[in-house]
């Protein structure tokens, strides 16, 4: 029985906040998990049955919380869908349109297209229509209120609210602009000093109007400033006043670092490579310049109970040297080299002493990865930097060549409490596959959840560093795994040798549970290339069967009759013959067919005792072509007059190629020369070369662009597909002789489809529609 | 026998299986896998290629050919080319921590100031010789050939800015030309030729490999 047709006590999860990077999971009571998968839900069960196929288009998205127990949405193509877990395959559009847009509000989702006044609040019970004033511009989520901005006004709504309230403002509306953060937003004015909390409905007064700017720090406290006061309003109530710094203006006030903590008002600005630390504090505004570097994070303590980290991305330039000791010097400048080092310090704002101290660094190690609170720990990676000489081989670890990333854990209440994950090769955790934004963590308080150097998914405490547990090697290509976690259960998504496989993992031990494939066996989307292919082979396999039975009549190419005559001039004048393979090499098909013409010329060649020159430009088609004139002198009973010069690398370079077959020609003179294979720009140059010096000249390639020159330079040209047909043409082998039949029949199959499918998109039938028409449902 | 029937043998399940890793997502990674073995293989060849180079240009020296002159100079310039190449260092032009192909260095001198150059001067050949090329291909000796020289002389013309200047300057600039050119010249006439040549030479690939794989066409293996 599939786990789809049972009865579901269905357990179904969003991504809480602390889990973003790991995906979108929602999970029925046999352990089946449903998530999204490159464009489309995929359903596996921990048995590997796959049985869910929606037919929505492209999904983009899936949406749902752990109330919702029933069912999850799906935003597709042509809108949003609501699926129900007990019976998956049928899906109830929500939402029509396309474009939308989706945000979660709590257990509801606010659902609405851009520049449209009407937004839709879905939640487990359905969905209600609201309208606006006017075409939605911007929205705030909150908590407990969606603050909306439309044409005419802003618009809140309220969680126990039935419809959107319009927001008096207590200055203009074509002046307000939104503040938003630390759970809350602001509408203020440049031109007032009042300003409206959005939550509460409050105005709220700073001490002069807010002419540079507003702003709502991490702690949610309110900071509003003029070019002469900075007012702060804390969450909690009460009102402080600051002296801004001397240089403030919009744009400063905007790009500084800002934070709040413990009555401390910091505000961290760059002055020449150097952060420039104001404490505002009751003494006074102390400054603090920390040394050279970026600020890469400054992580806040959860509620105030801890000190900030600041994380400093620091370099030194050393000398460049090589191995053998010697300084490396810049080329142009005569000056040595320098090599840029990346390390990293950190500190900590000590409240007592109301500076920042360093607590940690290491000038050759550099941050890698994010840098993010857990618990009471900011954990943060790093990397060592290699000591390395420029234009050496590095005595490299083979199995792992680049340097282990280790993984840090700084207390934020016990500046000396420090852990760092240090294991032996293979069980770190490699650079390529670190999260971008946020750790993946299992459940709120950790394990990280981190791929080893030797594939394998580790799980480690956030409080200590300590491995919990360690997966067993993962079938896994260079690409990081997408990792797949719900309340109680864990799976992978691995890909490895083109093949997808999705494993249940047990999140209490790590031992892998069932796998199961994930992608199709057969690429569905190249169904027409297959069709076109079988159509075509069929046709000349018929032909190439039936050939025996019957002579076939084939029409005169006269580029290919013109060979022998080519050949016989030569003869007649004692001259050599010439013939260029073009510059592809034998992995293009031209070549090979280009090889298969030179068989049958050299053979002529060594019959009448005319010596060939065959030139190639890639090494491969050189010992290809080598072989290939070797053979036909001795299939022609001539092996002893085959000569070293008859096939001659010239070089891969294409003027260089170019200009050695002109010289060739020039000095040389064939009466006869032969362009045959792939050719680009060097055809004319080549062409109008052996025209100026007298040679009779055939040429064929299926390159279109290159054709015209052919045709206008050269006495024959074989175009395009008599390239092909050439190898049947001149061996006149029945069996070869049937599949250019089979090639003519393929052609009017070709022909008979261009005009059916251009006269059925005249009439507005496209493929789509004409494979819905004719029963087929395929990608 | 053996060698005719172990290459046949290897490109016949070499041939199978690049189409069937086109469509089976599990073997699609061979692919890769097997034109990256085509990139070793070539790696080889180029030792033979510069052998034949060294072997058929000795002997026109040997031998005194008309030009011989010329090979000497070949000889002389891949010799150089190689040795800067692998003994930077023992001639005293390599510089600590670089390697050959590095800016800067004699190799990449050469490169810049000596190939790039000469490639230059014969890729500028084409010019002239797309001047001469014309000039008999567009002589107006029949109906057909009355009509490819007009129509090669309005999209020459209309494809420079001189060609709408000079449009505008008699007065016809409402009339579209370029659009004219452009919608029906190349995109109908020409662009329908060009795809029908395509899709005949596309079907004849099909052919030709299929009767590669089948062993079918062998004469690309030589003494056929």
């Amino acid at each position: 029985m599939s786990f789809l047709s049972g009865s579901f006590l269905v357990g179904l999860l969003s991504m809480p906040a602390w889990s973003q990077p790991l995906e979108f999971v929602a999970r029925n009571a046999e352990g089946g998990v449903f998530f999204l998968d490159e464009g489309q839900v995929r359903s596996v069960s921990p048995r590997g049955e796959s049985p869910v196929h929606l037919e929505l288009g492209k999904v983009s998205g899936l949406y749902s919380h752990p109330s919702w127990n029933k069912s999850f949405l799906v935003l597709a193509e042509k809108g949003l869908f609501r699926v129900e877990i007990e019976n998956p395959g049928s899906a109830q559009l929500v939402v029509s349109g396309e474009n939308l847009r989706v945000d979660q509000w709590g257990e509801e989702f606010l659902v609405h297209a851009s520049d449209t006044s009407e937004i839709f609040v879905v939640s487990t019970q359905g969905e209600r229509k609201l309208t606006l004033g006017g075409p939605l511009s911007d929205a705030v989520i909150l908590d407990h209120t969606v603050l909306v901005k439309a044409k005419d006004g802003f618009w809140r709504l309220k969680k126990s609210g039935k419809d959107f309230e319009s927001v008096k403002l207590p200055f203009s509306f074509g002046d307000a602009m939104i503040a938003r953060g630390g759970g809350r937003a602001i509408i203020w004015s440049t031109k007032s000093e009042q300003m409206l909390d959005v939550t509460t409905g409050d105005i709220l007064r700073a001490r002069a109007k807010s002419e540079v700017g507003v702003r709502i720090l991490d702690d949610g406290s309110v900071l509003a400033s003029s070019v002469h006061t900075m007012t702060l309003l804390p969450p909690g109530g009460g009102v402080k006043e600051f002296l801004p710094p001397f240089d403030i203006n919009t744009s400063t006030f905007f790009e500084w670092r800002i934070f709040s903590a413990q009555s401390m008002l910091d505000i961290i600005s760059m002055k020449e490579d150097r952060p420039q630390i104001l404490h505002y504090t009751s003494q006074g505004f102390p400054m603090d310049t920390l040394p050279k570097g970026k600020i890469r994070e400054i992580v806040l303590p959860e509620k105030n109970r801890g000190f900030p980290l600041l994380f400093l991305e620091t370099s030194l330039q050393e000398d460049l040297v090589d191995p053998k000791g010697r300084l490396v010097l810049d080329l142009s400048t005569g000056e040595p080299r320098k090599l840029t080092v990346n390390g990293h310090k950190v500190f900590r704002l000590d409240f007592s002493r109301r500076q920042w101290t360093e607590i940690s660094g290491d000038p050759r190690a550099a941050l890698v990865g994010p840098i993010q609170r857990v618990g009471q720990h900011v954990i943060y990676a790093t990397q060592t930097e290699p000591s390395h000489f420029l234009g050496s081989s590095l005595k490299q670890n083979r199995k792992y060549p680049y340097p282990a990333v280790i993984l840090h854990g700084q207390s934020q209440t016990r500046p000396g409490e420090r852990w760092s994950f240090e294991r032996p090769r293979g069980e770190t955790p490699t650079k390529g596959r670190l999260p971008e934004n946020q750790w993946p963590l299992l459940k709120e308080e950790g394990p990280i959840l981190l791929t080893s150097e030797a594939d394998s998914l580790l799980a480690i405490d956030p409080s200590n560093g300590q491995l919990q547990w360690q997966t067993r090697r993962l079938p896994l290509d260079d690409s990081s795994p997408t990792i797949l976690a719900w309340k109680d259960g864990l799976a992978l998504v691995a890909t490895d040798n083109s093949t997808k496989r999705l494993i249940f993992v047990d999140p209490a031990n790590g031992s892998l549970g069932a796998s199961s494939a994930l992608n199709d066996t057969f690429f569905w989307s190249r169904w027409r290339h297959l069709l076109g292919v079988i159509v075509v082979c069929a046709a000349l396999a018929y032909y190439i069967y039936a050939a025996g039975r019957r002579e076939l009549y084939i029409r005169k190419i006269a580029g290919l009759q013109a060979l022998d005559e080519a050949v016989g001039r030569a003869t007649e004048m004692g001259k050599p013959v010439l013939y260029v393979v073009g510059l592809a090499d034998v992995d293009d098909i031209q070549t090979l067919a280009s090889l298969s013409i030179l068989s049958h010329v050299a053979r002529k060649t060594a019959e009448y005792d005319t010596p060939i020159v065959t030139t190639t430009s890639r090494a491969v088609t050189f010992s290809a072509a080598q072989e290939i004139v070797r053979d036909a002198y001795s299939v022609a009973g001539r092996p002893d007059a085959f000569s070293v010069e008859s096939v001659r690398y010239i070089s891969d370079d294409q003027f260089g190629y170019t200009a050695g077959v002109d010289g060739i020609m020039v000095r040389e003179k064939p009466a006869a020369n032969f362009y045959i294979g792939n050719f680009y720009a060097e055809s004319l140059i080549l062409a109008e070369t052996g025209h100026a010096t007298g040679s009779i000249q055939i040429a064929g390639t299926a390159q279109p662009n290159q054709l015209p020159f052919f045709v206008a330079a050269c006495d024959y040209t074989l175009i395009g597909e008599e390239l092909f047909a050439a190898s049947a043409y001149l061996s006149r082998d029945p069996l070869q002789v049937g599949s250019l039949r089979g090639q003519d029949v393929g052609k009017m199959i070709v022909m008979i489809l261009l005009v059916v499918c251009s006269l059925l998109v005249s009439m507005g039938v496209d493929g789509a529609k004409f494979t819905a028409m004719i029963g087929l449902n395929l990608p | 026998m053996m060698k005719r029937q172990i290459p046949l043998a290897i490109t016949f399940l070499t041939g199978l299986m690049m189409v069937v890793q086109y469509y089976i997502v599990p073997m699609n990674y061979l692919g890769e896998r097997m034109t990256n073995w085509f990139g070793a293989i070539t790696a080889f060849a180029y030792v033979l290629a510069a052998a034949s180079l060294y072997v058929v240009n000795g002997k026109r020296i040997r031998d005194r050919v008309e030009g011989w002159p010329y090979n000497i100079v070949l000889l002389v310039s891949l010799t150089a080319t190689l040795y800067i190449g692998f003994f930077n260092d023992i001639l005293g032009l390599g510089y600590p921590g670089y390697r050959p192909i590095d800016e800067g260095t004699a190799f990449d001198w050469m490169f810049k100031y000596i190939q790039t150059p000469l490639s230059a001067t014969m890729f500028a050949l084409l010019a002239f010789y797309i001047a001469s090329a014309c000039y008999r291909a567009f002589k107006a000796r029949s109906i057909e050939a009355t009509l490819l020289l007009s129509s090669a002389f309005l999209v020459m013309l209309f494809r420079v800015p001189l060609g709408e200047y000079m449009w505008e300057a008699v007065g016809l600039g409402n009339v579209k030309i370029v659009w004219f050119i452009d919608t029906f010249i190349m995109g109908a006439f020409s662009n329908a030729g060009q795809r029908a040549i395509q899709v005949a030479a596309a079907i004849g690939l099909i052919s030709v490999s299929l009767k590669i794989i089948l062993g079918i066409e062998r004469s690309y293996l030589g003494g056929e």
